[in-house]
């Protein structure tokens, strides 16, 4: 079996069941408890303003041409002076797939900038990808998936796509375990945090890894080394990630997020078990959450008497 | 709806075995630490009145009861407490008289009937039951008259048991309660549906007798079959929760403030045992879903009752996924179907068998896709109508006996009260 066909047959039951409907996109978020947020909000939003300056800085390096920035409202003007300083230009942009937030930038020098309008404008998407640094394997893997299956949401593709094939990970297609290549774990990109431009072709994509490690030097070299370890611990928690009837799940140790994604009555269940867990993550019963030492509940003797005396009953 | 104050978290006395709070006691997240000035102020900036809400609320000291209450009573000029009854005391029932407490008592009967809401052993689970029996006359002896809520299970109402129960329920009336809220089981564990679950059936039974029951009875009310008549009518302003397109984020009906004074949502969404925040926006995405899903496929495409029932509680969701729809849709479902019939042989035309009720459908899914979330009655005055859509309204209202008014065309004003209520 070769990987496109593999990839087709652990997607055919969600594509089967896809139904067309149109809403806006939408993402909302909740917090486990108010410590985590205390921490964890101010810590995101540091780590989010460090992404920016890091790939306006690699542009002005000229890491890649073009950098495609996704903001809400209140980021943008932080995101226009990160330009000014930096001497590259920002123009307004759209993109498949960052709907989630109020807008895009696409940052680069003046020529850079106007290439990569005309390549947007002449639907040149091998160029467009050339312009933000796409690594081959993952442009051709997203060309590839966006023709065949016109999904708006890569993460699935890009997540079956990440199985080794004849291995038990293809008999077990819900559970992956996250072990190495961290830095491109995308499931973050719902929370707007990512240290690659595009969707990884897989989550052992060996050109993305280098791509996010030369940006995260980057961001070393300028100084946010608190923000790349709060990042780079992030990135290896535990997560769960389930869609159905058109919303995305996304559980991690300290937030979950919901977000639109294409609409298929067909549920997709994904484990990631992680390497760390954080101090402010919560207890819960069910993954991803941290399980209490004992079962708080059904191992004391109360219970334990309960369900003798209502087995025996009735 | 009120807040639901949580001091003590999800602190409780007894050990009910279908309690939906049971992830996060298991999961070790069962909160106790108050501090009553911050979640006073929280009640304050929310605004709404309050229920004292727990675990079980009157395991709080006299005194800090006593803060509560009289806060709330000047606040608002009443107060509220929903408990298990087992700690009532003389000295409770002066406070609730002083501050105009209204109390809530969850039991599902007497005896037997209430073993599932268990206290450690059969020899003080009775006791305790016999304790809220007794804690309900006293009540009503002094002149509070509390709302029942009773959950349907197999020690409560199996075919054997039913009777039983049927009976309790006229001694309830006898006693003169108003109220009393049915609660089908919600289910969480294979334990749980093994060991308490009604089947489908069981549970339609039940709820028939309940609902025969209560045209014999003279003061007690089960106030679900009162919403279902009203719903099928689209008369539902003054339906619950359960009806009314509950976000699982941000749980509109129940604003939960915990001990540390922060907000929290409607525990029966609550299935991992951890309690998340609110979301800071209310969204519907769960409802455009089940419009869209077929019933095959866990959603409600095609189902008449949409309108009224929205895939229900999202705390009740088919394997706990709360973008499915309620898994006890074929219960409700029957009960439409049999209310539905009762309202066409009384000369009522319901929503569910009108041209009309294409017409709701299209402008709540419209307005669900907006952020928004109107009642049905709004829906009738919604400003987009076309003429032909008008006048089909207009021959609902009038069918139906719903009074209304016309200005400039439109409709204006409805009026929710109708002769069944
Ligand atoms: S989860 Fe269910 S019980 Fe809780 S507020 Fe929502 S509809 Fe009501
Ligand atoms: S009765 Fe069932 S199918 Fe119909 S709206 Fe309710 S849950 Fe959905
Ligand atoms: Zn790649």
């Amino acid at each position: 079996m070769d990987r496109s066909t593999f990839l087709h047959n652990h997607l055919s039951m969600y594509l089967e069941n896809r139904e067309i409907v149109e809403r806006p996109s939408f993402r909302r978020y909740s917090w486990v408890s108010s410590p985590a947020q205390q921490v964890w909000q101010e810590r995101l939003n540091r780590i989010r303003f460090a992404l920016f300056h890091m790939e306006v800085h690699a542009v002005s390096r000229g890491m890649m041409p073009v950098a495609l920035l996704s903001f809400n409202g209140e980021e943008l003007s932080r995101l226009s002076s990160l330009c000014l300083q930096n001497q590259v230009a920002f123009v307004l942009a759209h993109e498949r797939g960052r709907q989630h937030f109020d807008g895009c930038a696409a940052v680069g020098s003046f020529r850079n900038l106007q290439n990569y309008e005309t390549a947007v404008r002449n639907a040149d998407i091998h160029s467009v990808a050339d312009l933000l640094g796409y690594p081959d394997c993952c442009y051709q893997f997203i060309k590839h998936v966006t023709e065949c299956y016109a999904l708006d949401d890569l993460t699935l593709p890009s997540y079956y796509n990440s199985l080794q094939m004849d291995t038990p990970d293809a008999l077990n297609p819900e559970k992956y375990l996250l072990t190495s290549h961290s830095e491109i774990n995308f499931f973050w990109r719902a929370l707007g945090l990512s240290l690659t431009p595009m969707f990884p072709c897989s989550l052992n994509c060996c050109s993305a890894q280098a791509y996010a490690i030369k940006l995260l030097e980057i961001g070393r070299e300028i100084g946010y080394h608190a923000e790349i370890a709060w990042l780079t611990e992030a990135l290896r928690w535990s997560l769960s990630w389930t869609a159905l009837h058109g919303t995305a799940e996304l559980k991690l140790p300290i937030i979950k997020v919901i977000y639109s994604t294409d609409f298929s009555t067909e549920k997709v269940q994904i484990e990631l078990p992680g390497s760390s867990f954080p101090d402010e993550g919560a207890y819960g019963i069910n993954f991803p959450f941290k399980q209490a030492p004992r079962k708080a509940l059904s191992e004391t003797k109360a219970v334990q008497n309960a369900i003798v005396h209502l087995s025996q009953s009735t | 709806m009120p807040t639901e104050l949580r001091p003590l978290g999800v602190t409780c006395n007894i050990q009910c075995h279908y309690c939906y709070q049971n992830a996060q006691r298991e999961a070790g997240n069962m909160g106790g630490n108050y501090d009553i000035s911050k979640m006073l102020q929280t009640v304050d900036q929310v605004g709404m009145e309050f229920t004292l809400f727990g675990g079980e609320p009157l395991l709080l000291p006299l005194e800090d009861l006593e803060r509560i209450w009289a806060w709330g009573k000047e606040r608002f000029g009443k107060n509220s407490v929903q408990t298990n009854g087992t700690l009532i005391t003389k000295e409770h029932i002066d406070l609730f008289k002083k501050y105009n407490v209204t109390v809530g008592i969850s039991i599902d009967g007497d005896g037997e009937l209430n073993d599932v809401r268990w206290c450690g052993n059969l020899e003080k689970t009775r006791t305790a039951t016999s304790k809220t029996m007794s804690n309900i006359e006293l009540l009503c002896e002094s002149g509070i008259y509390p709302g029942i809520i009773v959950t349907l299970h197999r020690f409560n109402a199996s075919k054997s048991r039913l009777p039983r129960l049927l009976l309790w329920l006229e001694c309830l009336d006898e006693l003169e309660l108003k109220s009393c809220r049915v609660h089908l089981l919600e289910v969480e564990t294979p334990m749980q549906r093994q060991l308490l679950a009604l089947t489908a059936d069981e549970n339609i039974q039940s709820l028939l007798e309940l609902y025969r029951l209560e045209r014999e009875l003279h003061h007690l009310k089960f106030d679900i079959f009162q919403e279902m008549r009203a719903l099928l009518l689209g008369l539902d302003n003054k339906t619950t929760c359960i009806w009314n397109a509950c976000d699982p984020m941000t749980t509109r009906a129940v604003q939960g403030v915990e001990g540390d004074g922060t907000m929290s949502n409607c525990g029966r969404v609550n299935k991992d045992g951890v309690d998340f925040s609110k979301a800071s926006e209310q969204g519907y995405e769960r409802y455009i879903g089940l419009y869209y899903a077929s019933q095959e496929k866990n959603g409600c495409n095609g189902c008449r009752f949409f309108l009224m029932c929205k895939g229900q509680c999202p705390g009740t969701a088919i394997d706990n996924d709360w973008r499915n729809r309620s898994e006890q849709c074929s219960i409700w479902m029957r009960l439409f179907e049999e209310i539905e019939s009762d309202l066409i042989t009384q000369g009522y035309n319901p929503l569910s068998q009108h041209a009309v009720r294409a017409i709701l459908e299209r402008y709540l899914v419209q307005e669900w896709t907006k952020g928004a979330n109107p009642n049905l009655l709004r829906l009738f005055l919604h400003s987009s109508a076309t003429s032909y859509e008008r006048e089909v309204m207009h021959a609902y209202l009038v069918e139906n006996n719903i009074s209304h008014k016309w200005s400039q065309g439109k409709l204006a004003h409805l009026d929710h009260h109708w002769e069944g209520e």
